[in-house]
């Protein structure tokens, strides 16, 4: 990640440390295999820092820290069995609060889940957002999301995700025309405030991304989906282009460029405070959404016929 | 002995702070915990100095772990003097008791934190996280097929939140719609807010002494943060005053389109505003007029801006744009 900072990995550790010590005591004695998996660590990780612990405490004012005063474990367990049975513990038993900004970022992304489910676990998220906000120990910090209303199918299409079950809609596709398509949904994704949906597509024997605004009709059928894919298998890009016909060069400030960074862009070059990009396309309308991202900053540079396109798309318009 | 690291330094910090609930002098500190023990002497006052301020840049990168050590002046009722201590009490570090969670309820706060996928703040979700793991939740999965994600790829967003919270002053270069060229602003961040998926700062413009909203999207550099510059905005909630300040206008702001009936954009905008009527016109309130035509955009001619003026012209110019940049109308 290009913006992490040293910083990162010191208060990562100070605070893997502070949250290690009181599920220990509420779990005394456990494996490092279930403490690893329950805070989604490595074995060894967990181990180095069992070894680090036991080497802090809590000095008396000379500088002296006593054996009573510092973290101890069954050694015998530890290196035997993998097994942390805390002997000795000092100064802290329980879960630390949120800091504004943790409390923050919590709160957002519920924000953003609440659109997308039902009107039990939205009652839910409220309590919830009253309790983490209590949670913190310096309010929240003024970092908020708002989200839209969320479109009319959405609901539906977490409760059969939730039930495992079919959905079926009209869905009408830029290149295809509209359709009724039969799915078994994977997962339901929000991306820069669209809801998408990842799906099996049963009329198209394949994997699809459709977006959630554009679905009409939609049913939750009593059908059981037969297998299920783990959604967390999906790769992070939506659409998968690479079968595509339109493959285009924009230009846009390279102050933009940011606008197009979901559309897999590939710098061609950048001079003079602009950039060029190139991108595969699925249909001429996903050129035109590119393009609308920015009005009047994005320029299609090549190829000619889709300028052209470009052009006459917009004339229409005005 | 080999120097300690900053976090086992920072560790011993907050246990031993945590132990002394009356505090201690800076003195007892120094002289005590390990990390600054060892380099304490309290006779050469330029490295008395120099651990001082380490000791404030650990009790500042602690209060961004959420642990806020406490100040305590003491008046000396029978002479004239103060002490100061320092100490981080019991009901400010612990998660209060009656906030727990279920494992449905965990669920839904590691999904919060998941969300966050890239940037500054998934650092801060991802510490959010480890704290509730240690409430030994185990997770059920209902919904494991819902991920949100917040965008904030950029640099620019992690520079105004690095300044929100340090209560920091902010330079960058800002295009405004319809301006051609873009103009250097000054501003103290006060609040950020994802509406409708787009990114907007409430700030105060330290130039024209007042509060002004802008858009990250159009922020032409990345801001950087002015050194030695604060502004104390107050105890004031910022993302409650800009919520309601952009709920207002949307309530305030009607624009009439016409949408073709046959359109993908029929589809996608009567999903969120609701059917068209009769004569195939939409209404909906919108909080920002070049926000508003830049989401219409691309719906080409299937949408037809009626009113306001402001929505007709701003959509005319960003077409007339697109096709003269693409060799249509000159």
């Amino acid at each position: 990640m290009a913006t992490a900072k040293p910083r990162a990995q010191a208060s990562d550790r100070i605070t893997l440390l502070l949250s290690l010590v009181p599920y220990l005591l509420q779990n005394n004695p456990v494996s490092v295999a279930e403490v690893a998996e329950n805070f989604d660590e490595k074995p060894a990780t967990i181990k180095k820092m069992i070894e680090d612990l036991t080497s802090m405490g809590v000095p008396d004012r000379a500088g002296d820290v006593y054996s009573n005063q510092m973290f101890d474990i069954d050694w015998d367990l530890f290196e035997h069995d993998d097994i942390i049975s805390l002997t000795n513990t000092v100064a802290i038993d329980a879960t630390p609060r949120f800091s504004g900004r943790e409390a923050a970022t919590l709160l957002a992304g519920l924000s953003l889940i609440e659109q997308a489910v039902d009107a039990n676990t939205k009652s839910v998220i409220s309590e919830l957002i009253r309790k983490v906000a209590r949670g913190s120990s310096q309010g929240t910090a003024e970092i908020t999301i708002s989200a839209p209303t969320p479109p009319s199918g959405l609901e539906t299409v977490t409760r059969a995700l939730s039930a495992g079950v079919h959905v079926e809609f009209e869905y009408r596709s830029p290149t295809s025309g509209s359709a009724t398509r039969l799915v078994d949904p994977v997962r339901v994704e929000n991306v820069a405030g669209t809801w998408f949906l990842r799906a099996w597509c049963h009329s198209r024997e394949a994997l699809r991304t459709f977006r959630v605004d554009r679905l009409e009709n939609v049913r939750m059928l009593d059908t059981k989906i037969d297998i299920a894919i783990d959604p967390s298998t999906l790769p992070d890009t939506l659409f998968d282009v690479s079968d595509t016909d339109i493959v285009a060069v924009l230009e846009l400030p390279t102050w933009a460029r940011s606008a197009l960074a979901d559309f897999a862009p590939r710098e061609v070059r950048s001079a003079a405070g602009k950039v060029q990009l190139e991108i595969n396309f699925g249909s001429l309308e996903s050129v035109f959404r590119a393009i609308s991202l920015r009005p009047g900053l994005i320029t299609v540079v090549s190829p000619e016929s889709v300028r052209a396109h470009v052009a006459a798309w917009a004339t229409s318009a005005l | 002995m080999a120097e300690l690291s900053k976090e086992e330094r920072q560790f011993s910090l907050i246990l031993t702070l945590i132990s002394h609930r009356y505090g201690l002098l800076i003195d007892e500190i120094l002289g005590s915990v390990p990390g600054y023990r060892d380099k304490y002497n309290p006779n050469n006052k330029t490295s008395l100095d120099s651990l001082k301020r380490q000791f404030e840049r650990d009790k500042s990168d602690i209060r961004d772990l959420g642990i806020v050590i406490e100040t305590l002046t003491l008046e000396y009722a029978w002479e004239d003097g103060h002490e100061t201590r320092y100490r981080i009490s019991e009901s400010d570090y612990e998660l209060p008791e009656d906030v727990t969670f279920s494992p449905a309820e965990f669920s839904l706060l590691r999904l919060a934190a998941e969300a966050w996928r890239d940037g500054s703040l998934s650092m801060e979700s991802r510490h959010a996280l480890t704290k509730l793991r240690s409430l030994g939740i185990p997770a059920n999965d209902a919904l494991v097929g819902v991920a949100p994600r917040i965008n904030t790829s950029n640099d620019t967003f992690d520079v105004l939140e690095e300044t929100l919270q340090r209560q920091g002053v902010a330079r960058f270069l800002y295009l405004k719609p319809g301006e051609g060229a873009p103009t250097e602003r000054t501003v103290a961040p006060l609040a950020l807010t994802n509406r409708h998926g787009i990114w907007h700062m409430l700030g105060h413009d330290i130039d024209v002494h007042d509060q002004r909203t802008f858009l990250l999207s159009r922020m032409v550099s990345t801001p950087t943060k002015l050194p030695n510059r604060t502004f104390d905005g107050g105890a004031i909630d910022y993302s409650d005053q800009l919520e309601n300040e952009l709920s207002a206008l949307e309530l305030q702001n009607t624009a009439v389109l016409r949408v073709d009936p046959s359109s993908d954009a029929h589809i996608r905008l009567c999903a969120i505003y609701g059917p068209l009527n009769q004569a195939s016109e939409l209404e909906l309130h919108f909080s920002d007029v070049n926000i508003l035509a830049d989401e219409l955009t691309e719906f080409g001619d299937s949408v037809r801006a009626l009113s306001p003026a402001s929505l007709v012209e701003a959509l005319q110019s960003r077409f007339g744009a697109i096709a003269h940049n693409h060799g249509g109308v000159k």
